[in-house]
């Protein structure tokens, strides 16, 4: 089981998951990120506030690096944005066993916009699939299982 | 999906151990943060905010100013003023 948790300054619950990011073409980087669990969202995104912690900088986050192609465009509720879609692997730390897990996928670098500065990156369904989840504001508590994970059995 | 080698797990469980010693600063700190930085981003290093900005490109000049690398450091919106999302 992997524990997630919700937020605690939030004014309402928001389920959230930790997960070292790692961006095998973007200089290896990689660190540690408090995903918000969106089952509205199709596929995960980097926002900027967490790019930078990966050691990205606001240019990168305009102009993309050369090996990160066109930028191709996500539709949400408060209307369109750029992003770049590159390989990712996502590393959890399950509770009760000694390895970590990882899921090989791609996520999408938002291209860095005053708007996006304060967004919450996002875990969509190119990684949630791999999981069956739970979450329970009244005892706020998260857990996310893997379909090998014993307490399912 | 499966397991990661042992070189790999050091890096991940550290990264993670980074992960939530940022959590828990973050929890025990938001209020006097929020009467100090009120809806501006921040900058956390060993404990002492570094930097601050309205915004990303600010935060990180402050940063550049006082020669610090944005990596070394813990970054966090601070809000303040109740804001709706729906993504």
């Amino acid at each position: 089981m992997i524990r997630g948790f919700f937020d605690a300054e939030a004014r309402r619950p928001t389920p959230r998951v930790r997960a070292v990011l790692l961006l095998p073409d973007v200089g290896a980087r990689f660190g540690s990120i408090d995903f918000q669990i969106d089952t509205g969202a199709d596929e995960s995104v980097l926002h900027p506030a967490d790019a930078l912690r990966l050691g990205l900088r606001i240019d990168d986050l305009v102009r993309a690096y050369t090996n990160w192609g066109e930028p191709s465009e996500l539709a949400g509720i408060a209307g369109r944005t750029l992003s770049y879609h590159v390989t990712a692997r996502y590393v959890f730390q399950p509770d009760r066993r000694p390895h970590p897990q990882q899921v090989s996928s791609r996520i999408h670098i938002a291209k860095w916009m005053p708007e996006n500065d304060v967004l919450p990156s996002l875990l969509g369904w190119d990684v949630l699939q791999h999981f069956r989840f739970s979450m329970d504001w009244a005892s706020c508590s998260i857990a996310r299982y893997d379909q090998a994970d014993p307490e399912l059995k | 999906m499966n397991e990661t080698g042992a070189g790999l797990e050091g890096l991940v469980r550290a990264a993670l151990r980074e992960g939530a010693a940022q959590q828990e600063y973050w929890d025990q700190h938001q209020p006097e943060l929020q009467r100090h930085y009120p809806d501006q981003f921040v900058a956390v290093l060993g404990g002492e905010v570094v930097a601050t900005g309205k915004n990303l490109p600010e935060l990180i000049a402050a940063l550049e100013h006082a020669d610090l690398d944005a990596r070394r450091t813990w970054l966090r919106f601070v809000e303040a003023t109740p804001r709706t999302l729906i993504l």
